[in-house]
Order: C-alpha cells, then structure tokens, then sequence
C-alpha cells in the first residue's frame, strides 16, 4: 500500500473510539477497549494489564494512537479491587485470572472479528508481574510482551511458582509445572522490559524481604537482573534470547512519565502497516 | 414389502413419516428412500433397517437422529441400521438379521443379533424388521451412501490420541476435558471418535466440550466398527481428521472406544498410517496396573504416551502409583480443562517424541 493510498485510506475511516465491556456475571471480566477507525483483523490485539491503581482506562487511551495507525485494537482489562485483589499472582479472585483473560479475549475477538490466537501483551507495574507469569503459561498465544516496572519477577529456575518456575505449593502446585515445562517457548517470545529511570524507589507497593537479595533493591535493578536470567535461562536451553532492557528517560514508577515521548508503546508495538476495514462490532 | 403400487407407497411414507428414525441415521436424507425389500435376512453392516418394536428390553428409549431420547413403545415403527456391536458391559452380537426378530444392539439405533451379554443386563429389545430401505434405483439404502468425503489429505496441525484401559475408563471425560482446555487455550479444536457404535452421548458430550467440529465413525459410514476391515477403519479415521482440517482446526482429538487389546482400536493403533498421523495418545484408566500395562502397550506399538488420565485420577494414592510406574504425568479432568495444563499436554507435538519410560 503506498502512503498515498495510506492517506486516502485514513481520511474515509471511521473516527478512533474507546468503548467499555462491562464484565459478565459470575466471575467474567470487564475491558476498555480501543477501536480503530480502521480494524486489521489480522494484526495481534495489544492487551495491555494495569497496575495496582487499576487505570485500564488510561491505558486503552494512551495507547490507542499508535495502535489505531497500526489498525491494532487495544483491550485493557479491568481486574477490579473487589474481585481481584491479587491479580498480579493469577490467583486471588473469583478464578484464575489468566483463565478470565482468556475467556475475554475469546469474546472480544468474536464481537470484533479480530484474531485472537495471537497477543502482543503489555504490562505495567502489578500488571507486568501479571503479564509475564501469563506469558509463562500460556506462551503460544504471545507475539510479543513488554513489562514495564514490573515490582518483581518469576525467576526461570526451579523455586517453586511464582518465585520461579518450579512446583509450587497448594493451587500454585499445577501452575509451576505447567510454566516449567513450558519455559523454553517462554524464552523464544520477543520480550521487552522496560523501567522508568528514576524507578529506584522502594515505595510500599514493592516486595520486600528475601528477594532484594536474589533481585535487587529496586525496580530498576530487578528489571536488569530479570533480563539477565532469562538470557541466561534461554543458553542453558540453547536458545538465543530475543529480551531487551529500555530504562525510559523522565519516568520514575509513573506510567504516564513512562508512556511520554512514544518509547514505551513502539516498544508494546512494534511496526505493523494498517490494511484495515471499517469496525463494526458483531453485536446483534 | 416391495412396492407394487400407489397404496404400497402410501403405506411406506406414512410408515417413514411416524417412525422414530435413530441417531445413527442422521446423515441419511429422508427423500432418497423410495422403496422397502423384504429379504432382510441379507442384510450388511449399515444397510437402513424399517423395524417394529415388539418388546421393550433393556434398551427402552432410542436415541434420535434429531439428537434427543425418545421412549419405546410396543408396536413403534423405527428406521435403525444394522451392524454388529462390541460392548463389554451391554452386549455383544453382529450384523444379522433374523426374518421374524432382530435386537436393538445399541440405543444409538444398532440393529443386529445379540451374541453374548453381560450378567447385569436385561435381553435387549426385540425388533421385528419390516425391511431394507432402498432408493430409486432399487439399492439398499447404506449409511455409507452419506459418509463423508474420502480423505483430503488437509490434516490438521496436531492429532492427539485418546485411548484406554477398557470400557468405562474414563476416556470421553478425558477427551472432552482437553477438547475444553484447548479451546480456552485459544486452539481450535475437533473432537473425534475413531470407533465404537453410534451413539449421542459422546457426540453431546464433545459439542458440550466447546469442540470447533465434532465427528465419528457414523460420519464415516459406519453404524459400528466392530468387525470392520482394517482398511475400512484406517481409511474413516483419515477421513475424519481430514474433515477436521478442512473445517480449520488447529488439533484434532480422537478417542478409540474399549481398550487397546479391542480388535478394531487394537488394529488401528498397529497400523503404520495410522501411527504416523498420531501425534500423541492420552492413556485412561481405572487403577494404576491397568495404566502402567496400558501405557506400556501402546508405547510399545510405537506411539508416543503424553500422559495418564481416567477414572484413577480420583485417586491421589492410585495416581502416585502409576505416575512412579510409569514416569509419567497424570492429568485429571479437572486440570485437563485448565488451558494452561491442556496447552503443556500438547505443546511441542509435531516435533519432540520423547519416549515413555515404564518401570521394571
């Protein structure tokens, strides 16, 4: 498509708009989502999981702009306080919440007629440990992720879930060894970490305890160590890691600071050329 | 009764019409029945069977093509096919009619002569047989006539196998389950049945399951696969999985009905065709020597075991036994239809084979 074409294409589409899906009864899930005026079924939705200050709605917003260029639809669902307490672990809510993910992802991509099989994910802060830990169980429907400040990580060795990706106890028991088995398709996913440069707080939301020592004192330090044992992790599997590490000028642990300049959304999207149609909803 | 003239023909379509038409007739298109022969005694596996219940037995209800039970009633006219069937815990009997009465071998709507049954079950139904339903040209209607399209070669990206110990296993639950897991996982997923006698239960329970595209052996032409040709066999589960794969689908799960010492599903897990299309097999049992045996055998016909399943995984005792027998994972249903475990049981299938290690 030339740019002409590109040109003529954006000025006949439909406006850009964010709608709310409110979550269904019994444990289901609500969403932000961010529709482009011009819908490329093809491309991987952008899922982007909010921290604990829960803004799905921003996020949907933020990165609505470079994901309407791309004809990428952007879902931010919504893990209310209520229900999901503890997201960021998976348990902790009325199901499993990377089961709930799922099931909303499967809608969304009905009402939309939008490939889901195929997700870029993006987290930040609670919803980076989020993001990670569900690429670890579920690394076939990833394209790429990008976590962002991420508080702490799941370790690819053999500590028990969620510290690492080993057995872990009770309801985590199934969860360890599902990721370890499944960790060398983790390590072959196109990651992207990024940390605010100024994310050296030890603020109260950050974990404590043990893991300073095991993954430093801070977000940035943890994001650093993290990129290292997993290219680690990906030699002693004879894989070549596709991880990068971006500290993003400005921005302390503050998805706003982080989200200035463009950096942080090219890196939860990398290039993809618009060759969309018209979104219409399949709501009867 | 063949037919003479315009009151004959009446009298066939107001039969058809009020008959209650089985589940294993319903791919077969009503308007292609023309006529009615009454050599019933030359019968083979498939051919449409017009019978008349004379005496409700132990099958009391058949199931209908329109997916439904419906109850027996002394002097109901139903269209069933004939076949032979294999069933460990009902009946055993074949693919032959007698002039005056036949049994219902199968609630699906297996028409044949019973055999041998279990000690727990009644005498089954007896069926007086009116005829063959034939079409235009005067042929026995078949429900081969209907079958789906010989195979396509548009198989899908992975097959995976659910096999077992014996009947009652627990191998629908097992293959449901994953069907379930698959399809949260984001995999469009078939469900298959390689073999066995028609029937809706599993074919309910694989649509419950959220399958993409559910088949069985029925859709391949056949009302039982007992005592069918090898080639036969191989040739419908071809079929079905291709049909899998032109409807899309990412897996196809397949079960095989009995156990794996079973002729048919024995046969078919020896055959080499068949083996190369495999991927995979699930292995479902009651207790932890039957899956150590079980698994054993299948491993040892060339297939690659991914697991444990079945009736023993309500077990914790029973299911560390076999998983310290075997070396192998035990998935219960439950986590089955997690789609995490049902994605891990899975991944990797078309490439790594790793074997399977039993114990001494």
């Amino acid at each position: 498509m030339s740019e002409s074409d590109q040109s003529s294409l954006n000025a006949n589409a439909p406006a850009d708009r964010i709608e709310y899906l409110p979550p269904v009864m019994g444990g289901g899930l609500g969403a932000w989502v961010a529709i482009p005026g011009r819908l490329a079924s093809t491309v991987p939705p952008l899922v982007a999981i909010h921290g604990i200050g829960r803004d799905a709605c921003s996020q949907a917003r933020m990165f609505m702009p470079r994901a309407a260029a791309q004809g990428r639809l952007v879902i931010a669902p919504l893990f209310d306080e209520a229900c999901w307490r503890r997201y960021q672990q998976l348990h902790g809510g009325p199901r499993r919440a990377d089961v709930a993910l799922l099931e909303l992802i499967g809608w969304i991509g009905e009402l939309w007629s939008v490939d889901v099989r195929r997700l870029a994910l993006f987290g930040y802060s609670g919803g980076a440990q989020f993001a990670h830990r569900f690429a670890m169980l579920h690394p076939h429907r990833i394209a790429n992720l990008c976590v962002c400040a991420s508080g702490w990580y799941t370790w690819p060795d053999q500590t028990p879930f969620p510290g690492g990706v080993g057995p872990g106890l009770g309801r985590n028991a199934m969860l360890g060894e599902v990721a370890g088995r499944r960790l060398a398709e983790f390590l072959r996913i196109p990651i992207e970490v990024a940390v605010g440069i100024e994310d050296q707080e030890r603020d109260a939301s950050l974990r404590r305890g043990a893991i300073d020592a095991q993954q430093g004192w801070n977000r940035r330090v943890r994001a650093a160590r993290w990129v290292q044992a997993v290219r680690a992790a990906a030699r002693r599997h004879g894989l070549d890691a596709s991880i990068r590490i971006t500290e993003l000028p400005g921005a302390g642990h503050d998805f706003r600071q982080c989200m200035r300049g463009g950096n942080l959304a090219r890196l939860a999207m990398p290039g993809a050329r618009i060759t969309g149609r018209a979104a219409t909803a399949n709501v009867s | 009764m063949t037919i003479k003239n315009q009151n004959d023909e009446r009298a066939l379509t107001q039969g058809l019409r009020h008959a209650k038409w089985a589940f294993s007739t319903r791919r077969v298109s009503r308007d292609s029945v023309a006529g009615l022969r009454a050599e019933v005694a030359a019968a083979v596996s498939g051919d449409l069977v017009l019978g008349r219940v004379e005496r409700p037995g132990s099958h009391r209800r058949l199931q209908l093509a329109e997916g439904r039970y419906s109850e027996l009633y002394e002097g109901d006219l139903v269209v069933v096919a004939c076949g032979a069937r294999y069933a460990s815990d009902q009946f055993e009997g074949l693919a032959r009619l007698g002039e005056g009465a036949a049994d219902l071998l199968a609630g699906g709507g297996c028409i044949g002569t019973m055999r041998f049954r279990h000690a727990r079950m009644k005498a089954p139904t007896t069926l007086v047989p009116l005829g063959l339903l034939t079409n235009q040209a005067g042929e026995v209607v078949n429900l081969a006539d209907f079958a789906l399209p010989p195979s396509t070669g548009s198989r899908p990206p992975s097959v995976i196998g659910i096999v077992g110990a014996s009947m009652n296993s627990g191998k629908t639950s097992a293959a449901a389950a994953l069907v379930h897991g698959l399809q949260a996982a984001g995999f469009r997923t078939a469900a298959l049945k390689a073999t066995g006698t028609s029937a809706f239960g599993d074919w309910w329970a694989y649509h419950d399951a959220g399958a993409r595209f559910v088949a069985d052996f029925t859709d391949a032409g056949m009302v039982s696969t007992y005592l069918q040709p090898p080639g036969r066999l191989r040739d419908a589960v071809f079929a079905l999985v291709d049909a899998a794969g032109t409807a899309g689908c990412d897996f196809a799960v397949v079960e095989f009905a009995d156990g794996v010492l079973q002729t048919e599903t024995h046969a078919l897990l020896a055959d080499a065709a068949v083996a190369r299309l495999f991927d995979g097999f699930l292995f479902a049992a009651a207790d932890g020597l039957a899956a150590a045996g079980g698994a054993g055998a299948v491993s040892g016909l060339g297939h690659v075991v991914l697991g444990l399943t079945g009736l023993m995984t309500a077990s914790p005792l029973i299911t560390g036994e076999a998983a310290r027998a075997t070396g192998l994972p035990v998935y219960s249903r439950e986590s089955l239809c997690d789609p995490a475990v049902a994605a891990s049981v899975v991944q990797g299938r078309s490439r790594a084979k790793p074997g399977l290690r039993v114990a001494a």
